[in-house]
């Protein structure tokens, strides 16, 4: 299973996980992906021993257990298996069958392990002092006359807002013209996330999550007994510290970003330009969605989000501003999703319902090869009055997920999209044979079998490049420049 | 190796005659490079007509056609030039069946020109 997932799918899903784990998704969250498909279950992170009991507790779920797992409209099913996840089916067989839900499922066998405190605190002793260093160096460069990271943690968290905007802001001025500046010295600290652990679930997680996600002492309510451990004080200080310096950063890129393509330019940070230019990206995202690049916009290196985002960066991002980036990232996992089953098949339908008109397989065979053809031969304007590919434009406009996308995609892109669907475009026929028309006395060419599709592989290979436009990821030019 | 046509009344023939008398699987027609063969497998019988002699062709049997040959199949009363038929298979692009064969044996299909990939060597 897994492995017929594609690379983006694969890694949203990467992305997923690690926002789940670090509390920024919730598990009502990741339950909805996984319903609408976006991702696939996956035991190692998700495997609950409670919910197990239950199922053998509950009167159900000792019948279901004893007869075996049996699903009474799976033809229903089935028939739409296409549209709901393929993988549903076995998701819910795996978790509801006879046999232990953790053997012989793809998605990895391994269960988290249940973790109490002292676990907890085991896996993380000693840890923050092997990056003693990165700490020190960046906090007391944003709180001077402090000594050791803590003390100066301390009083940076109760910093408001502005005040931490204007010490970051003075670093990443500094930091001009020198080889490891300020602005380097930040996202060193930023990028650690050495407190994160992936195995580990339970009543502790939850409270250490609370501290993950960056909620602070008021917020976390019944979960505050976590900060009587000592271990625990230090991942709060840290990622509290993290969490305001985000904050300032996002401040910074939001407002003024030329000060931040400074800063890169000087110091150039690969996780500082990933977060960035995801921030960047959710930002133009909720103002000005579906837009082209603007004057001062150029597509960065990477082409397409999946080589640009890391969880670290989404991470970074989440702390700069949950609701924006949250947004977009759903937006990001419904259009992998649109992209992978809906787009190329919008188009198919279109191709369907034009070819039922026709009598014979045949004709369907040499309409579609004439078409194909002359979409990749002929001059572009031939192209755009073909009645095919005006009726695939209809239909795509309205679409009420691409529509508004397609809408405004320029008429060169449109081509290259419409070239790169009829590129991927074939068909399958069980072979060609011959019809004794009895009125006419002789015999008529037919196929037998014939079916068209969309070659997935193809079309995904290089719709990219035009979808480019959907992701909306474009950064303000400069900031490339120290890459 | 040759090529095989099924002929018949079902949708998965080759070469198809919608008549009630036609079987679903009438004949078989061999494509060998110099002639055509044809073996009856129907119920209703398959006709051929050499010099003005009109005779049944046995069932399950391999005949040699001739191009002046005529064919009847069934109860349908058209006759089938044996030149005619050659050139209509021959003018199929991707011909239907023709390189699949089921291994008695094992059941499995394979192309005409390799051997039953289970079988020994």
């Amino acid at each position: 299973m897994a492995g017929d997932l594609t690379e983006d799918i694969q890694a949203m899903e990467r992305i997923a996980y690690h926002m789940y784990v670090r509390g920024f998704l919730s598990l009502l969250e990741l339950k909805g992906l996984i319903r609408d498909g976006c991702i696939t279950y996956q035991n190692r992170y998700l495997y609950d021993p409670l919910e197990k009991e239950w199922n053998i507790l509950s009167p159900s779920g000792g019948v279901r257990k004893r007869k075996g797992w049996e699903y009474d409209d799976w033809e229903k099913d089935y028939s739409s298996k296409n549209r709901v996840i393929s993988e549903f089916l076995e998701i819910f067989e795996a978790r509801t069958g006879e046999d232990d839900p953790g053997e012989g499922y793809s998605s990895g066998s391994a269960k988290p392990i249940v973790a109490d405190a002292a676990l907890l605190q085991k896996r993380f002793r000693g840890r923050l002092d092997t990056v003693r260093d990165r700490l020190d160096g960046a906090l007391e460069a944003v709180v001077p006359g402090k000594t050791g990271w803590r003390d100066a943690a301390r009083d940076f968290i109760h910093l408001e807002d502005d005040a931490i905007y204007d010490r970051v802001a003075d670093q990443v001025e500094k930091g001009k013209g020198k080889g490891k500046g300020g602005f380097r010295l930040l996202w060193d600290l930023l990028e650690y996330d050495g407190y994160v652990f992936e195995d580990l679930v339970g009543p502790v997680i939850s409270a250490y999550k609370r501290v993950l996600k960056g909620q602070q002492v008021e917020q976390l309510g019944d979960h505050k007994w976590i900060l009587t451990q000592p271990e625990m004080r230090d991942v709060y200080l840290l990622v509290q510290s993290q969490a305001g310096l985000a904050r300032a950063f996002g401040k910074m890129i939001a407002g003024d970003p030329e000060l931040f393509g400074r800063g890169l330019a000087t110091d150039f940070h690969s996780l500082a330009f990933r977060a960035g230019a995801l921030y960047n990206a959710s930002l133009r995202w909720r103002d000005r969605p579906h837009t082209p690049p603007a004057n001062g916009e150029g597509v960065p290196t990477w082409i397409d989000i999946f080589e640009l985002a890391t969880p670290g960066a989404f991470s970074v991002a989440f702390h700069m501003d949950d609701v924006t980036v949250r947004s977009y990232l759903m937006h990001v996992f419904r259009v992998t999703q649109e992209k992978h089953h809906s787009l190329a098949q919008l188009f198919l339908r279109v191709l369907y319902d034009h070819s039922a008109g026709f009598d014979r397989d045949i004709e369907k065979r040499d309409f579609l090869e004439e078409m194909r053809t002359r979409v990749l031969s002929d001059s572009d304007d031939t192209v755009a009055k073909l009645e095919i590919v005006e009726k695939q434009r209809t239909a795509g406009r309205d679409h009420p997920y691409w529509g508004p996308f397609l809408e405004q995609l320029p008429v060169p892109k449109w081509r290259q999209l419409m070239r790169t669907w009829w590129e991927a475009l074939g068909y399958d026929c069980d072979g060609e044979g011959a019809l004794w028309l009895a009125e006419g006395q002789r015999w008529s060419r037919r196929i037998i079998g014939y079916e068209a599709y969309v070659d997935a592989e193809v079309f995904q290979e290089s719709v990219d490049f035009v979808l480019g436009d959907f992701y909306a990821l474009y950064c303000p030019r400069d900031w490339e420049a120290g890459a | 190796m040759a090529l095989r046509y099924k002929l018949g009344r079902g949708e998965s023939c080759s070469l198809v005659i919608d008549d009630d008398s036609i079987s679903i699987e009438h004949a078989v027609l061999f494509d060998f490079e110099e002639h055509l063969r044809i073996e009856d497998v129907s119920r209703n019988g398959t006709f051929l007509e050499r010099k003005g002699v009109r005779r049944k062709l046995t069932r399950f049997a391999v005949e040699v056609l001739q191009d002046e040959d005529l064919l009847f199949f069934g109860f349908y009363q058209q006759p089938f030039p044996a030149k005619q038929l050659t050139e209509v298979i021959r003018n199929l692009r991707h011909p239907v069946g023709s390189q699949r064969i089921r291994c008695p044996v094992h059941g499995v299909i394979y192309l005409e020109s390799k051997k039953c990939p289970l079988c020994p060597k």
